[in-house]
């Protein structure tokens, strides 16, 4: 049997093309059937705004380029989530036109400005009056450090103390740009298993502090008013019962 | 016959590598992470948002991280089919949520591996405006909430 005389079906040639393509549709049907069945089970359109996006560019990062895409998405993310309209409010500060209105009774930024004070005051005054736990403050302290690497070089942290229920990170951010970006990354570290609030003492984008709860308790300044509300604010509209 | 068993064999070896790489692909880059605010309708957007007293918007979020911790990827979502995202790659492995606004997380959730788990927390009784109804303090049993997980769409 000669070489030269084999027809070229004989190399497997055409069968695997033709594998290939069949492979290729099996696995478009399987991911469309996947996504159907799981996505559809959801609400559609979020999902797939989500999906739309993420599938758009997926692959591309690095670890580290992953880290900038989603805190640049963050960053761009302020477009839509700007404060709503808020008396005395600055024009660059309103709304896009496609964000949501709400006429509810905002406060004055000075207004804004005392409560935060209140509430940061309040929450140190908290912690120093706590306890330590030992074991669980220096646990929660050590893993802040550690989260505050990952969110990046434009971050340092000053100092951080935990007690009992109550930690307590004071962060400089050494680039005002990416001011916005860094204060997510903060409130996205895994260390944060509850609540957390984070304050700008001198009112500007050089330093935040970030007070955050002990998983399953709670911040008290987020703790509702024990003041009932009016009557003609409540609508059945909003409640939910769980 | 030994050019009959190289081409099966041929055939054999890039139907492994198509399934393969099928499957890798389909499975680790094309990643995403999903966040629902929850009110009355816990399923559907109803286009109703919320916002604090000092007017800072409250977003449902779901963060994407590496195995190293790392946030690799975010989405966030208002309630008005109003959602921002960032895409997670292909190496995000555990997703975790949030109900929050830009400088206050009200809840997180625990943290979830990826494949369609679902996480979810509520933020207890906290006052809240509404674009439809006003401010009100949500009572006990009155609240928002967030459902969120990481998926392969």
């Amino acid at each position: 049997m000669t070489v030269a005389g084999t027809p070229p079906a004989r190399t497997g040639k055409p069968v695997v093309l033709l594998s290939v393509l069949l492979t290729a549709l099996l696995c478009a049907l399987c991911m469309v059937g996947y996504t159907r069945l799981f996505l559809s089970s959801t609400d559609g359109r979020c999902s797939c705004t989500a999906t739309d996006v993420s599938t758009s560019l997926a692959g591309q990062a690095t670890r580290n380029e992953s880290l900038t895409l989603a805190l640049a998405s963050i960053t761009s993310a302020k477009q839509v989530e700007e404060r709503f309209p808020v008396k005395d409010a600055e024009p660059s500060g309103a709304r896009p036109a496609s964000s949501p209105t709400f006429d509810g009774p905002a406060m004055s930024k000075e207004e804004i400005a005392a409560k935060e004070k209140a509430d940061a005051h309040t929450l140190d005054l908290q912690l120093l009056s706590e306890q330590v736990d030992p074991i669980w403050a220096s646990k929660v302290e050590r893993a802040t450090a550690e989260a505050m690497v990952r969110v990046g070089s434009s971050v340092r942290l000053d100092e951080v103390s935990c007690r009992e229920t109550l930690c307590r990170a004071k962060v400089t951010h050494l680039d005002p740009k990416t001011h916005e970006a860094d204060l997510d990354g903060l409130l996205s570290m895994p260390v944060i298993a509850g609540q957390a609030i984070a304050f700008a003492p001198s009112n500007d984008d050089r330093s935040t502090v970030l007070f955050f709860a002990r998983k399953g308790m709670s911040l008290s300044v987020l703790q509702p008013s024990m003041q009932p509300p009016p009557p003609e604010l409540i609508s059945g509209a909003d409640l939910i019962v769980r | 016959m030994k050019q009959k068993s190289t081409g099966r064999r041929a055939m054999f070896v890039a139907i492994a590598v198509v399934v393969l790489g099928a499957a890798t692909t389909g499975t680790a880059s094309a990643k995403s992470v999903l966040a629902i605010l929850t009110d009355q309708n816990p399923a559907t957007p109803n286009g109703t948002t919320y916002s604090t007293g000092s007017g800072l918007a409250v977003f449902a979020q779901t963060n994407g991280f590496d195995s190293s911790g790392v946030l690799n990827c975010v989405t966030r979502s208002f309630n008005n089919h109003t959602t921002t995202s960032s895409p997670c790659g292909s190496s995000a492995v555990t997703y975790q949520s949030f109900v929050r606004t830009v400088s206050t997380n009200f809840c997180t959730t625990g943290q979830n591996a990826w494949g369609g788990l679902i996480v979810a927390c509520h933020t207890g009784p906290l006052p809240f405006c509404s674009s439809v109804a006003g401010c009100n303090f949500f009572g006990p049993g009155i609240d928002l909430g967030v459902w969120g997980r990481g998926q392969y769409p």
